[in-house]
């Protein structure tokens, strides 16, 4: 693999990658906002076994949980240390944060299971437009790319549409994206086709309509998939199907309409206050309908809401507003605007004592995610009511 | 000859900054950072796309988006600009 890394300016320049470095028995986190940056220091790690934490250091309260807790002190990290390679961080259901432990094993079967998805293929080239602090950025953007072998790995910072369909463009492409971009490049007035181009999707499933518009207007193919950072990869769909297939070596299940996952790739330990092993099957919080080894989704089960990839909890923000004295109440609920790129809104209904500064509650949401910009919208109500069940409903 | 309030209220419109009124937007605020409108790399995608839909202008690079996108102001010129030439 060589990476081709396009500057800010439109430079081109092929960089050389270390492959080995020292290493030491501790836990090492990588921080950097910069592919380039991150590239250069995750590969000769990765290579030479050295134990690596990721996550997105924009997100506040990871950076805060991280610092406060050394990984390298935990009770039993001795007996996590001889199966884990990656501990990646993400915010459990309650919003506070999960970290899921992946051995060497877990990383490889599943690359390796991606490829042989993709293995009827010429790939020469392979377009990044993913971070690479989340499980989906480092497989599908880096492990992947890597196990093709002699491939050109395509990185730049930020791509606009227009760039990103040039990058297309070129023959024998595999692009490494997102839902962001799948509607962007819906959107453009371009007519260039992309029949020898893959496009590989993940985050967030798309609309059916959305896929159907995509694979039409630029004659090419879309794979999504679907997983988590405590599962990995759990299944993926080739164009407007609705059905998603598990991946090779996954069998799926259903509980009480809640996906059920046995996967090889699931992490072996989870760190939550302590290091928990993780137990097969696992039980996700998506509501699904089971065919085979195959489902539809149907929906989600909890307050754990993603805005542009990253898990916000309902439940959480909802904790965070009601720390604002004049606050009373706080109802935090997922809206859709399909139309927009940023399509997963919140909406927040506060009971107050007054209406209050729009940027006083950004601000308050920033000290717990940091400058993850989410978009939400306020409406004030006299009052917030709980039902027999201790849900909370809007009196109206 | 596209006004400056045109282009603000194409921005609010089209990133559904529900919140805000374009007279909140200065003429040279910083559009994208915290200390300014506050928006993010997914915006700056959003934009290129309202740029081409509204104004029938395209940006194609991030380089010259930079310069661009900095505020109502150099927005509103490019888009004249391009008109223009």
């Amino acid at each position: 693999m060589t990476l081709e890394y396009i500057h800010a300016d439109s430079r081109r320049e092929i960089i050389e990658l270390q492959t080995k470095i020292d290493v030491t028995d501790s836990w090492e986190y990588i921080q950097t906002s910069s592919k380039l940056e991150f590239i250069t220091l995750f590969i000769p790690k990765y290579l030479s076994a050295q134990k690596i934490v990721l996550f997105d250091a924009n997100h506040k309260q990871l950076l805060d949980f991280y610092t406060n807790n050394d990984i390298n002190n935990f009770k039993d990290i001795e007996i996590v240390n001889k199966k884990s390679k990656i501990l990646f961080f993400t915010s459990g259901s309650s919003g506070f944060p999960v970290g899921a432990f992946k051995s060497e094993e877990n990383l490889l079967l599943e690359v390796q299971s991606l490829k042989d998805i993709i293995a009827t293929r010429e790939i020469k080239r392979v377009v990044v437009t993913v971070p690479f602090v989340h499980i989906y950025g480092i497989l599908a953007g880096l492990l992947l790319p890597m196990a093709l072998g002699d491939i050109q790995l395509v990185l730049k910072e930020d791509f606009l549409p227009y760039e990103l369909l040039q990058e297309a463009a070129h023959e024998k492409t595999i692009v490494i994206t997102s839902p962001v971009f799948i509607k962007a490049l819906v959107k453009l007035t371009s007519t260039t086709l992309l029949r020898d181009t893959l496009f590989i999707s993940s985050t967030a499933p798309l609309a059916l309509e959305d896929v159907s518009l995509f694979e039409e207007k630029y004659a090419t193919n879309l794979m999504q998939l679907f997983g988590s950072t405590e599962t990995g990869g759990i299944a993926y769909k080739m164009g407007a199907q609705a059905q998603w297939n598990a991946l090779d070596g996954v069998t799926l299940q259903d509980q009480d309409e809640r996906l059920s996952v046995f996967s090889p790739f699931l992490s072996p330990y989870l760190l939550k206050e302590e290091i928990e092993p993780l137990t097969q099957p696992y039980i996700t919080e998506d509501i699904v309908k089971i065919q085979k080894n195959s489902f539809v989704l149907l929906g989600r089960s909890n307050k754990l809401i993603k805005i542009a990839g990253k898990r916000i909890s309902a439940s959480q923000i909802e904790r965070i507003l009601e720390e604002i004295p004049q606050v009373q109440g706080a109802i935090v609920e997922l809206v859709y605007k399909k139309e927009l790129l940023k399509s997963e809104q919140i909406s927040i209904t506060l009971e107050a004592t007054n209406q209050l500064d729009k940027r006083l509650i950004k601000e308050k949401i920033s000290q717990y995610y940091g400058i993850i910009t989410i978009p939400f919208t306020i409406k004030y109500v006299d009052k917030i009511n709980y039902s027999a069940m201790g849900k909370k409903v809007i009196f109206k | 000859m596209v006004t400056i309030e045109e282009v603000k209220s194409k921005i609010i419109e089209g990133l559904n900054l529900e919140d805000i009124e374009a007279s909140e937007i200065e003429d040279d605020m910083a559009l994208f950072g915290d200390a300014g409108l506050g928006l993010d790399s997914v915006d700056a995608i959003e934009l290129t796309l309202i740029l081409e839909k509204e104004f029938d202008v395209k940006i194609t690079n991030m380089a010259e988006a930079e310069s661009i996108f900095a505020s109502a102001a150099s927005l509103t010129a490019y888009i004249n600009d391009q008109k223009n030439s």
